[in-house]
């Protein structure tokens, strides 16, 4: 398979007064290139921590202990190299030139995420500066080149304009374009849409389809929406508590959905054409990050608990038809029932 | 950019004006004038005045004039350049306060740029390597350099001076330049005694701006325009310094002019120790003995720097920071 990035049993923990709180705990999942991975979940499930983590941006007091991050990437003579990115200092040299120059990032809140005293035009220039050998003319006419592509109106004034001055949806603009300045092999889209309005979030989500498709790179698409992820996402992994639960294309899981949890998601989505006197939801909350749950993390609240089973063992990826890969014990030996449930029917309530 | 300074310099005018008022009232609150402090002081001396004579003092100082006008005339001349006689040194307030409030204005600089050299950069470390060693160590003695008066400071330099050197650590100047007329040599002699004193002064002032720089830092550090930064690949050190510093600076700047007159007042108590030709000791002791066009033009000055000192920082902040810049034209 051609994978451009590769994750393999990722743990990021955050070493904390209360205790270590594993924000990302063995994830395993893979990106193709060109493809779009869209990544769901919860708040705090470790969506975030996970892109940071690939970056190697994650802050003290949070640790990556373990894990491989397989990074395949063009040598110079044109032959497919992989580095495991955990294994390079992360502000040494090798590390810097990747972050920004191929593996790129986007935030949740663009305006904040643009230097409340630089200008736009400065902050992207940089960026060019520190990945190709141009001079200061040329990286301004790049920054202007790469204006005009996500549709900013009157590229050259706004060079000199201030975040401040800028909408929302203009300041994800030029943090778009500030990210594929260098073309990056992988874009990691924090929740890039999150803070914007929706009109604002349709055109963002556009513009980085056309992008995508433009300049042929693959996208990691972190997002808690899931009509987002069917809108954008060839492939989804759906992500709980620090491991991902499931991981196929999105069509697949959209349809015919594995793990209890991918079914509650997809279940507690307001639907047109059903009228209902209650938001289905699922029950419970994200447990203390602190406490380490015995057995699969999401038997509290799964609807289809098997006592004994579900609270003791801790599931391990399995690999379905179609490519699916579940992290649940219904579709092992463990299970009792002779068949995967079928869980439309039953009530969470 | 013009038309803001432009609009906040005719905005000192009526704030100076209210400021003379209220301050040359607040003066002539307490019971009693020049005159009363000084028939006090001769009558414990046992030396009686007559009514005649006391009445011809007041007249002698304008004191049997109603308040108003002695305001009037005092403000008139001071507009002009002549800030009134000081009746307890009996000699023309300019003479009394010019050579101080030069010599103020030479230590109150040196200090702010002690301050500023020492608190900023250890600010920044402290703030970049939290709760390190170096960063308890800061901590510990800027809360000493805190709580540690300065004239309690002033003393205990003094001692050390007099113990292990044999040397008075007091006075701006050696004996030989005191009255001496300005020259070169007398410059340098007055930058050799001013370190000491700048240190002294500038500790509190030291120890506080460190932990609100440290403090703005550490705010910005986690700011998502510093992971935007990084995300570029920028190196550690000039991201720290093009972004979050650069920002976190803003509010030190923009108090720079604060600084000015809490310099120049705050000292009264090293410069009385010290025994520095400063303002400090003459306000204090013309506050003391009721010596109104003294204190009243002292006062106003003071107000004046304070003002031109908010302006200053005013000014540098639209410059720093554009989103004040810009709010000017109501742009959102």
């Amino acid at each position: 398979m051609d994978n451009l990035l590769e994750v393999k049993n990722l743990q990021t923990h955050f070493f904390m007064a209360e205790g270590v709180a594993k924000a990302v705990d063995s994830t395993t999942f893979s990106i193709r290139r060109g493809q779009v991975l869209g990544v769901v979940g919860e708040s705090g499930c470790g969506k975030s921590v996970t892109a940071r983590s690939i970056m190697r941006m994650v802050r003290p007091p949070g640790h990556t202990v373990d894990g491989e991050i397989l990074y395949s990437r063009d040598d110079q003579n044109g032959q497919v190299m992989t580095l495991d990115l955990l294994q390079l200092p992360a502000t040494g040299t090798e590390m810097r030139a990747i972050r920004g120059g191929e593996i790129a990032m986007i935030f949740q809140e663009p305006r904040a995420s643009l230097s409340p005293v630089h200008r736009i035009g400065d902050q992207i220039t940089e960026n060019i500066l520190l990945h190709q050998s141009v001079t200061q003319a040329e990286a301004e006419d790049i920054a202007i080149e790469m204006l005009r592509q996500v549709h900013i109106p009157l590229a050259e004034q706004r060079m000199d304009a201030f975040a401040h001055q800028l909408s929302g949806g203009m300041c994800q603009r030029v943090m778009i374009a500030m990210a594929l300045s260098c073309h990056p092999s992988l874009l990691i889209a924090d929740e890039p849409t999150t803070a914007l309005d929706v009109t604002t979030e349709a055109q963002i989500l556009e513009l980085m389809q056309g992008l995508q498709a433009d300049l042929n790179m693959a996208i990691m698409f972190i997002t808690h929406d899931l009509g987002v992820v069917a809108d954008m996402a060839d492939e989804v992994a759906v992500m709980y508590l620090g491991k991902i639960v499931e991981q196929g294309a999105a069509a697949d899981i959209f349809r015919d959905p594995k793990h209890p949890y991918t079914i509650a998601l997809l279940e507690s989505l307001p639907r047109m054409d059903q009228r209902r006197e209650w938001l289905q939801t699922i029950r419970g909350v994200v447990p203390d990050p602190y406490i380490t749950l015995k057995g699969c993390p999401f038997h509290p609240r799964c609807a289809d608990f098997m006592p004994g089973v579900c609270d003791e063992i801790l599931p391990q990826p399995i690999t379905l038809e179609d490519n699916r890969e579940v992290r649940c014990l219904l579709y092992t030996e463990h299970a009792h029932q002779e068949s995967a449930p079928v869980a439309e029917e039953t009530s969470h309530q | 950019m013009r038309e803001f300074i432009l609009r906040r310099v005719l905005q000192l005018i009526p704030t100076l004006i209210l400021i003379s008022i209220v301050s040359f009232t607040i003066i002539q609150l307490p019971p009693g004038d020049y005159v009363t402090t000084y028939v006090a002081n001769l009558a414990a001396a046992g030396e009686e005045l007559s009514e005649e004579e006391i009445m011809a003092l007041e007249a002698h100082y304008g004191l049997n004039q109603p308040g108003y006008i002695q305001y009037i005339k005092w403000i008139t001349n001071f507009v002009q350049g002549d800030m009134g006689l000081s009746f307890y040194w009996d000699r023309p307030v300019n003479r009394l306060i010019g050579e101080r409030l030069m010599l103020t204005m030479i230590m109150s600089f040196f200090t702010l740029l002690f301050v500023y050299a020492m608190a900023i950069p250890i600010g920044i470390y402290s703030a970049v390597r939290q709760y390190s060693l170096a960063d308890y160590v800061f901590t510990f003695i800027g809360f000493i350099g805190l709580a540690t008066p300065n004239f309690l400071l002033a003393l205990i330099f003094m001692y050390i001076g007099i113990k292990a050197f044999g040397a008075s650590a007091g006075g701006l100047f050696s004996t030989e330049f005191l009255d001496a007329p300005w020259s070169v040599a007398r410059v340098w002699d007055m930058l050799k005694h001013m370190w000491l004193p700048v240190v002294i002064v500038g500790t509190a002032g030291t120890a506080g701006t460190i932990r609100v720089m440290r403090a703005t830092t550490l705010d910005e550090l986690g700011r998502p325009y510093v992971e935007t930064a990084r995300s570029k690949g920028l190196r550690e050190g000039p991201l720290t310094m093009k972004y979050p510093v650069r920002v976190a600076l803003n509010p030190i700047l923009s108090t720079v002019g604060w600084r000015l007159p809490e310099i120049v007042s705050g000292t009264v108590l090293v410069a009385l120790v010290l025994n520095l030709p400063t303002t400090g000791p003459l306000l204090w002791r013309a506050l003391m003995s009721q010596d109104l066009y003294l204190a009243a033009s002292m006062i106003m000055i003071l107000s004046t720097l304070t003002l031109i000192g908010t302006l200053i920082s005013d000014i540098l902040l639209a410059w720093v920071d554009p989103r004040i810049r810009y709010g000017e034209r109501g742009t959102t």
